[in-house]
């Protein structure tokens, strides 16, 4: 028979370099900083639909990563939530994050902060399971008025 | 690990730390991933509890191995972090365990169904499949699969 080579992994931290030089050192632990760092990383004024981000932080609150994980509006199906909380996880573990910050972005004023408070209770939950702690919960809008859900 | 001051910007990689040889190269069950295991780590015949992990694409091919936890004779703390992020950077999307029980028999202790809890939490987020967990020990040849015993649900 054929032999096989497989690998044998342990897993490893590398530098990352290719985040810009101003959010480097920058140390998101309050709502307000979060929300200027997402409108200066993305138009927000071209989006039309509600966006949810995603930030990876290290144990001091700097910035590992930044996604947009769901585009259009709040899940309301199961699996759709299970998908949704999927990518949150996947982004933060590749990331090596432990605690992250979510921010849901409206583009008018109307919050759902039902739903904003289930999901913010389902990604906690989530999180906690991989040793990552949910750190802030946003809404924000255009205007750039922030609620905080956690 | 390669230590760094906690300011530096940091990305998860996987290092590879050797490639062994082997005729194995997809899973068809519990006796050839034990097998693979005892292979490359040997963790029958050591004194503390290790947990390996083999990490597997769709169609059962090892895509890569790891060792994820020593811990003492009688216990090992799994995080469920250590088991899942090397999953997500390898693209694998099952994986099997194998634990040895370096004191005692092969059984299914109360610590074994605490650790398959987590895994079965975890597995429903991230949508990566735990396909068995394996239990060896040096007092027996045979193996525990807890998937083949129905007890893995």
């Amino acid at each position: 028979m054929d032999a096989y080579e497989v690998n044998v992994y342990t897993t490893k931290l590398e530098l990352e370099e290719d985040i810009p030089e101003e959010l480097k050192y920058l140390v998101l632990d309050n709502p307000f900083t979060i929300c200027q760092t997402i409108k200066q990383a993305y138009p927000l004024n071209e989006f039309r639909d509600n966006i949810i981000f995603l930030i990876s932080l290290n144990g001091i609150g700097s910035i590992l990563g930044m996604h947009i994980v769901n585009i259009g509006t709040l899940p309301r199906h199961r699996y759709r939530y299970r998908e949704l909380m999927t990518k949150i996880i996947s982004n933060a573990l590749s990331n090596n994050a432990t605690k992250i910050a979510v921010v849901h972005y409206y583009p008018n004023e109307e919050y759902q902060t039902n739903l904003d408070s289930k999901l913010a209770k389902r990604i906690k939950n989530a999180a906690n399971v991989f040793n990552i702690r949910l750190s802030q919960y946003l809404c924000m809008n255009q205007k750039e008025e922030y609620m905080k859900i956690v | 690990m390669i230590a760094l001051s906690s300011l530096n910007r940091i990305k998860t990689g996987l290092e590879l730390e050797k490639t062994v040889e082997t005729t194995n190269w997809y899973i068809t069950g519990p006796t050839n991933a034990v097998k693979l295991v005892e292979d490359v780590f040997k963790i029958r015949d050591k004194a503390n509890q290790q947990f390996a992990v083999i990490y597997l694409d769709n169609s059962f091919n090892i895509v890569g191995l790891s060792l994820v936890h020593a811990g003492t004779a009688n216990g090992v703390s799994v995080s469920m972090r250590d088991v899942f992020q090397p999953a997500l950077l390898l693209d694998s999307k099952r994986i099997v365990v194998v634990q040895n029980n370096p004191d005692s028999f092969l059984r299914v202790t109360n610590k074994v169904r605490a650790i398959k809890k987590k895994l079965k939490r975890a597995e429903r987020i991230l949508d990566i499949e735990v396909i068995d967990y394996i239990i060896v020990s040096p007092f027996s040849q045979e193996i525990y699969s807890l998937g083949c015993e129905g007890q893995l649900n």
